[in-house]
């Protein structure tokens, strides 16, 4: 089994072939062909990531690598890593792209191009199969550079609306911003390690080889990195617009894998954060400003993927925190839990906008008689989000404050169960809204139906995941998660967990209150004026952007088209006007058409730009003799 | 001493032929000039020390394509002899700008100090060990490229129904096209 | 004695009145053989550097048969292209062929 462990690298290859078929054959091939091709790669990966667990779990290990690049005494290499937090994480976006391309299968039917979404899908599988297996950072960022490229085709798979184009165009800026950090990250550890792998960086660091100021910069920049792909305040703007992508491609890039990759990020060069606390210090703010800021936000959004996309950045921000206040385990642990239950939420929630064709909570209501699976997935999920045992999300949850308690990070938990509170509140609201209160009046159920069962299968199989996965690091099974990754047992305290599930049960209570018993009607927010305006704007931060950054930068553009019109447009002219002069000689034996050389020569200084293309007579012989002067007067320049 | 009078008899051969190209009013005694240029040039390639090439500048120059330059000029009919001569602004220009070009060669030339080693006499088997060992890839790319020249030429010139499509084949609205256009154009 | 600068100079010299021809004539038949001329210039230069820069590999002559290949295949294509353009148009005069205009 162990043997199994040097082909990994096969692993991302895998979805890669698929891709590029999908490129190569367009629509040749039959529909299922396609999606056969992606799932059945899927399914080995899979398999093939179960085998590596199994041989993990028993202490196997595989690092290889090939030298990439070799210049004079230079050598950079690529590898792979195979160890316990790769196979885990190989595990986990291998099994929610299963789920996912099994359930497109209904979802993406009637779709034009459902091949494309196919290609597309595996082109991102690939690409994060490559992030968890890389064995250096260098190639982590390729494959995370890639990642970025198939979000960006996800987000705008619907190109043609104008909601989806801005929304990719967004989400691509704003991650490659983040990007920039990772990249000037690399830079400097280029230039301070003079290597990329994990391994030989980690020695050196812990050596003190590498330390001081350049150490601290490196790992702010890669927590920027970080923070763009995780959608952490202030760089969190993107997800929510990225919902104008097709739900399942939501699912698994912006709610399951992708955006995770940024705690993997962090999680996976811990020990250079550990490094240095005033780094994890930030790490645990940021992440904890976004926890409160999106959960906040969430609890006023009435599209039902916005809600989700919303608790995503603050689920996300629970686990940066976790990462900051030291226990990289529990962040590993709550973004696996993570993965299986909003997966199966946005999943359910695709479910539920395939039978109505809406997203707006205040339009759906009493969908649990019409929709009764989808319903019960969907509580399986919410509760576990909302933190309530036995599900998955308790288990993590916890373990995240349970670390808090420990390093005695007061502030961070009282954050941690303000979190916890707001969460149970908002799927609360959604959950009561949309499948519990009595359509309202602009209510569109009335012809809401089912989804079949190639949709409900994979939601049946990830409900199932997330009443169970959470057990694995419980005292029943003797906390085997935190022993696989090699991190010792924190043990349970029942008050703590008892204390969480207490703010949750109430954040549930309040919700059930205000929106099942109708004591504040869906449009609360609207009319309370203290706080409406600054969670419906999501805290103005996307009209600072606008005002502070966007706004400049269209001056900026400005008064270069200033100078573009005045100097560039200037010698354009020039041009424009040696060209007509030579034109206008050729002209005079033309059948005399100089009428038309005097036209153009006063449209010239009207309009230059048009009149460049009049250097382009046409006439051969104009190019050439322009051709030869040109050259005359380069071996003048250059040969003096 | 021979060879630079042969040298200068063949540049002034050859020289002579250019200008009577560029000049002549008929284009077939342009033709017949560009033919005493070649064979002039032909005569220098052995003065180079490269039988082969003069050879092959015979057969391929003289031959072949004085032939084929003979051949479109009686095809083309007589429109093509009788050109209408281009304005003196053009012949004014083009020698500016063609002189300046020579002055400027001719300075480079000047001023380049060439690492000069004695002529060796390239007999055809010199040439051919090249050709046929490291050029050999190039040399059957240019085989293949003047194949689809050829094929080329063919289809374009050919008179009948090439497409089927009622139209003979060649680019029928190139002139149609282009010369109402030039009216309002600048031209 | 005759040294390389000679056959230098006579090349540009050949390449230069092909210059002018080609820029001048208005007849596309005379524009492509002034092209020839051209070429055979380039050829006349290659031939010259080969013996005397560099004799001992005849890289230089074996650029003067690819060029000739070139030259033939372009003057068989430029040939039908004048013919069909002839034939369908009636035209020669090279001005008048201007697709190319932007």
């Amino acid at each position: 089994m162990t043997g199994l462990l040097a082909y990994a690298w096969l692993l991302p290859l895998a979805p890669l072939v698929v891709f590029a078929i999908v490129l190569a054959t367009g629509r040749k091939l039959p529909k299922n062909v396609v999606a056969g091709m992606g799932i059945g790669v899927m399914f080995a990966i899979f398999v093939a990531s179960m085998g590596m667990l199994w041989a993990v779990a028993q202490g196997a290990r595989f690092e290889g690598s090939v030298p990439w690049i070799e210049m004079k005494g230079v050598v950079i290499e690529v590898g792979i890593l195979v160890d316990p937090l790769s196979v885990l994480m190989l595990i986990v976006v291998s099994f929610v792209s299963l789920l996912v391309q099994i359930y497109s299968l209904g979802y993406m039917a009637d779709e034009e191009r459902f091949r494309w979404y196919y290609g597309a899908i595996s082109l991102f599988t690939a690409a994060m199969l490559g992030v968890v297996l890389s064995d250096g950072w260098l190639l982590m960022y390729m494959c995370w550079e890639i990642m970025g490229l198939a979000s960006f085709l996800l987000i705008g798979f619907w190109f043609e609306t104008e909601v989806a184009s801005k929304a990719a165009t967004k989400a691509f800026m704003v991650t490659r911003f983040g990007d920039v950090g990772f990249g000037l990250a690399l830079a400097i550890m280029w230039f301070s390690a003079g290597t990329f792998t994990f391994e030989a960086v980690f020695k050196l660091v812990e050596s003190g080889a590498w330390a001081g100021p350049t150490l601290v910069v490196a790992t702010l920049l890669l927590f920027m990195g970080a923070m763009g792909k995780s959608a952490q305040f202030p760089l969190h703007v993107w997800l929510p617009d990225a919902m104008a992508g097709p739900t399942p491609g939501s699912a698994l890039i912006h709610a399951a894998t992708m955006v995770a990759a940024g705690v993997y990020l962090v999680a996976r060069s811990f020990p250079l954060f550990e490094a240095n606390p005033q780094t994890l210090t930030v790490v645990a703010t940021i992440g904890a400003i976004t926890a409160v800021m999106a959960a906040l936000i969430a609890t006023s959004v009435d599209d039902i993927k916005k809600v989700l996309a919303y608790s995503t950045i603050s689920q996300l921000g629970l686990m940066m925190l976790a990462l900051g206040v030291g226990s990289w385990v529990a962040a590993i642990f709550h973004l696996m839990t993570h993965a299986f239950f909003k997966a199966l939420l946005f999943l359910a929630a695709g479910s539920v906008i395939h039978g109505t064709h809406t997203q707006d909570v205040r339009e759906m209501g009493g969908l649990w008689r019409k929709m009764p699976w989808t319903t019960a997935v969907w509580v399986i999920g919410a509760l576990s989000l909302a933190g309530i045992p036995p599900l998955a999300g308790f288990w993590s949850k916890d373990e995240i404050l349970l670390t808090a308690f420990h390093k005695e990070q007061w502030g961070f938990l009282a954050v941690g169960l303000v979190v916890a509170m707001l969460t149970a509140f908002y799927m609360g609201r959604s959950t009561f809204l949309a499948f519990f209160a009595k359509p309202g009046a602009t209510s569109k159920t009335d012809h809401a139906h089912e989804s079949s069962w190639v949709m409900l299968g994979p939601l049946v199989a990830l409900a199932t995941i997330t009443v169970v996965i959470g057990l694995v690091n419980s005292p029943m099974f003797g906390f085997a998660f935190g022993a696989y990754l090699g991190e010792h047992a924190s043990g349970m305290n029942l008050s703590l967990a008892a204390v969480a599930v207490g703010a949750a049960l109430a954040g549930i209570a309040y919700a059930y209150a205000m929106y099942q018993r109708g004591k504040a009607n869906p449009d609360w927010y609207m009319r309370n004026r203290g706080i409406a305006p600054v969670l419906t704007k999501q805290f103005w931060i996307d009209d600072v952007y606008q005002r502070v950054i966007v706004a400049p930068t269209l001056v900026i553009a400005g008064v270069f088209r200033g100078m573009d019109v005045a100097v560039v447009d200037g010698v354009v002219r020039g041009f424009g006007k040696v060209g007509m002069v030579v034109s206008a000689l050729l002209a005079k034996f033309d059948r005399g058409v100089v009428d038309g050389a005097v036209d153009g020569l006063g449209n010239g200084v009207i309009d230059g730009g048009r009149e460049t293309r009049k250097i382009e007579t046409g006439n051969v012989q104009t190019y050439l003799l322009l051709l030869v002067a040109s050259i005359v007067v380069l071996l003048w320049v250059f040969a003096r | 001493m021979t060879q630079a009078i042969l040298f200068y008899l063949y540049a002034a051969i050859a020289l002579a032929g250019a200008i009577v190209l560029v000049r002549a009013r008929n284009l077939l005694h342009g033709a017949l000039g560009l033919f005493a240029t070649i064979i002039a040039i032909g005569g220098l390639f052995l003065l180079l020390g490269s039988e082969f090439l003069a050879a092959m500048q015979l057969f391929v120059y003289g031959g072949a394509i004085t032939v084929l330059i003979m051949f479109a000029l009686m095809l083309a009919g007589p429109r093509v002899n009788s050109e209408d001569q281009p304005s003196r602004a053009v012949y004014w220009l083009a020698g500016i700008v063609s002189a300046a070009f020579f002055v400027a060669v001719a300075l480079v030339l000047w001023r380049t100090e060439w690492h000069l080693s004695a002529p060796v006499v390239h007999d055809t088997a010199s040439i051919a060990e090249i050709l046929f060992s490291r050029y050999v890839l190039p040399f059957e790319i240019a085989g293949l490229s003047l194949t689809i020249a050829l094929i080329g030429s063919i289809v374009i010139a050919r008179e009948d129904d090439v497409l089927g499509d009622g139209t003979d084949g060649s680019d029928a609205p190139v002139g149609s096209t282009a010369l109402p256009e030039d009216e309002g154009g600048l031209a | 004695m005759i040294g390389l600068n000679h056959y230098l100079l006579l090349g540009a010299a050949l390449f230069v009145v092909g210059l002018y021809g080609a820029l001048t004539s208005k007849s596309a038949l005379r524009v492509v053989i002034c092209v020839e001329l051209i070429l055979n210039a380039v050829n006349l230069n290659l031939a010259a550097f080969s013996s005397y820069v560099a004799p001992k590999q005849a890289v230089g002559m074996n650029f003067v048969i690819f060029l000739m290949v070139v030259a033939a295949a372009e003057i068989g294509l430029a040939l039908a292209i004048i013919i069909s353009l002839n034939r369908s148009n009636d035209i020669d005069a090279i001005d008048t062929i201007r697709r190319l205009r932007g």
